[in-house]
């Protein structure tokens, strides 16, 4: 806003000028909601990555620990551990 | 009533499975960085009827290959290792054999470990942790083709 004036300095009227920024309100509106859902994205993805890692470990314990297992299973003296036997046998029976 | 020693390897027979379509025997070179990984490996290739030559990565794998390939019938490796990791060492591997069989092994699952765009693939996928069955039905599939 300003204030006009003749060369003698006489008060005129005054100027003012007027700008709709609705559009650019909408539009930066936008992008920080677009900015929040990006981030959510990004907050997923790297959670997703780091359950992707901690199951890889994992699998690769238990690929150690079920191999054993089957091999010990294999090896066994089975007839010296009867109760063993009787176990097993129910358990793969279940399944 | 107790399983007696005969069911065992009756057990055992239905486990690795009797009969033998495809020749479960030769050279394996066992690409593995973790040592109880490595060892429980070799053991059930060992079991398969295998002669087994370990390496701990990629780079070990290579120099091995290099020097033994004609004597080596497949080649079962990691995916996710220091170094050089499974795609890299599949990829040197078959630049000095283009027809070498590969198993590529991995915690991760099937789809999130096969993708990308690999030139080179393996032949069969092993998803850890697996059992004796499913490693010799990797084997055998590799070495069908």
């Amino acid at each position: 806003m300003s204030l006009l004036t003749d060369e003698t300095g006489k008060e005129l009227g005054i100027a003012t000028v007027a700008q709709d920024i609705s559009e650019r309100k909408k539009a930066e509106e936008e992008r920080l909601s677009l900015q929040k859902k990006l981030d959510q994205v990004e907050k997923d993805d790297s959670l997703a990555r780091m359950a992707g890692a901690v199951a890889h470990n994992f699998n690769n314990m238990l690929a150690a620990i079920i191999g054993n297992l089957e091999l010990a299973m294999l090896e066994l003296a089975w007839e010296h551990f009867p109760g063993l036997c009787a176990f097993v046998k129910r358990r793969y029976s279940e399944k | 009533m107790p399983l007696s020693s005969e069911d065992i390897v009756k057990n055992e027979k239905s486990i690795i499975g009797s009969t033998r379509n495809i020749e479960l025997s030769g050279t394996v070179l066992l690409v593995e960085d973790q040592d109880i990984v490595r060892k429980v490996a070799m053991a059930f290739l060992e079991r398969l009827g295998f002669d087994v030559m370990p390496a701990m990565g990629g780079n070990e794998a290579e120099a091995l290959f290099r020097s033994n390939h004609e004597n080596i019938c497949l080649v079962l490796t990691d995916l996710s290792m220091p170094g050089m990791n499974g795609w890299g060492t599949l990829s040197a591997l078959r630049a000095i054999q283009p027809d070498i069989p590969v198993i590529l092994s991995s915690g991760y699952d099937e789809t999130h470990a096969l993708t990308g765009n690999h030139v080179d693939q393996p032949q069969a996928f092993l998803r850890k942790p697996y059992q004796l069955k499913s490693l010799k039905e990797a084997l055998e599939k590799a070495l069908k083709d």
